[in-house]
């Protein structure tokens, strides 16, 4: 996998924000950029050159899953591997997020191993379909 | 018309104008209707305002006699914004007690890095010497690249044993936080009691336990034994398994 994919992470609080860019990094993945909420997130997707969003579900401005609602409702973005990462673990969060087309789901506070995983999972599902 | 029907003044003059009113319609004085009309209208409001501004007085009365009205001002006007202020204090200082940690953590992992490539170093010069073996430098030169990365490699272990003991004072936080909480839950459980009083006092139940409230339909963090049926990180995978991911 590519390891120069530019990630945009998206989290209300710096120090998630922080602890993801670095987990990411550990795995090789450098080229990321932050956003402190859905609403900022939004017009730097639209500016395009992102191959993959992590994103917090809870975020004052725009949440999480409208973020994934927008994204997957914009033709140019419709494709765009969105990994959720959130303390919400009630099995209709879950579900709601599978059925707005989410990637993965991780429920927080989460392992590096388990944010390694999900991510290999996502990169395998989209090369099988490719 | 009953005697002791106009022995009552109110109802006396309420008929009058009522009557008055009558009188202007059928003489067809419509302008003069609507102006006594609104003027009746008005005289009722009066009444009304009358009974609630005494009502309200009455109330305030109450509460003031129950000592509810000082302890709800006191709860609404200084301890509940007092509550708020300190758990953004909280908030303010578990963030950077995070950003802290991270920082020295992040200095622990370029520190460690550094002795790494120090002993990288020593194995170069191990080779070295293994292929000038011959050569009368090779050994003091082995020596000398042996030195000086014992003293790197010495002076990058104090660093790291340094920045570790920042890292564990960065923790104290946690004392502060922990005690700031405290206070803040007995406010909120002086709150719980002034209004199961008042609600109390009024007639008023108390239900059992509410279950927990979702913010925007959503819960926050699984707390254990406040959130409902939280799922674990296998159950969500299982989950979007079944749902076909």
């Amino acid at each position: 996998m590519d390891k120069n994919l530019k990630i945009l992470i998206v989290d209300d609080f710096s120090t998630m924000r922080r602890i993801v860019k670095n987990l990411l990094a550990d795995l090789g993945y450098t080229n990321t950029q932050e956003a402190d909420d859905g609403k900022t997130a939004w017009p730097m997707l639209l500016a395009g050159g992102f191959d993959f969003v992590v994103t917090d579900w809870n975020m004052p401005g725009m949440t999480g899953i409208d973020l994934l609602k927008a994204i997957r409702g914009e033709p140019k973005l419709a494709a765009l591997p969105v990994l959720m990462v959130t303390a919400e673990a009630q099995r209709d969060q879950i579900i709601e997020a599978a059925k707005a087309g989410v990637n993965g789901y991780i429920i927080k506070p989460f392992t590096a191993v388990t944010l390694k995983e999900k991510l290999d999972k996502i990169f395998a599902r989209l090369a099988e379909a490719a | 018309m009953n005697a002791p029907v106009l022995a009552n003044p109110a109802r006396a003059e309420q008929i009058e104008r009522l009557r008055e009113m009558v009188v202007l319609l059928e003489v067809g004085d419509d302008a003069g209707f609507e102006a006594r009309f609104a003027g009746f209208l008005h005289a009722r409001e009066q009444g009304l305002f009358v009974t609630v501004g005494r009502l309200t007085r009455e109330l305030h009365d109450a509460m003031r006699s129950l000592r509810f009205d000082e302890q709800i001002s006191g709860l609404a006007g200084r301890e509940i914004p007092d509550a708020c202020s300190r758990l953004d204090y909280v908030g303010k200082v578990t963030e950077e007690a995070a950003h802290k940690t991270l920082d020295l953590v992040e200095q622990c992992q370029h520190l460690v890095q550094d002795i790494t490539l120090a002993t990288q170093d020593l194995s170069a010069a191990c080779q070295r010497a293994h292929v000038y073996a011959g050569s009368p430098y090779s050994l003091s030169g082995l020596v000398v690249s042996v030195d000086e990365t014992r003293e790197h490699i010495a002076g990058s272990a104090a660093q790291l044993r340094d920045r570790l003991s920042q890292l564990a004072q960065a923790q104290e936080y946690q004392d502060l936080a922990g005690q700031v909480i405290k206070r803040v839950t007995e406010l909120v459980r002086s709150v719980e009691r002034a209004l199961i009083d008042l609600l109390r006092a009024s007639g008023g139940a108390v239900s059992s336990r509410p279950a927990e409230t979702p913010v925007n339909g959503l819960h926050g963090p699984a707390v254990e034994g406040v959130t409902p049926a939280a799922v674990s990180q296998d159950d969500a995978d299982a989950l979007l398994a079944e749902l076909g991911f």
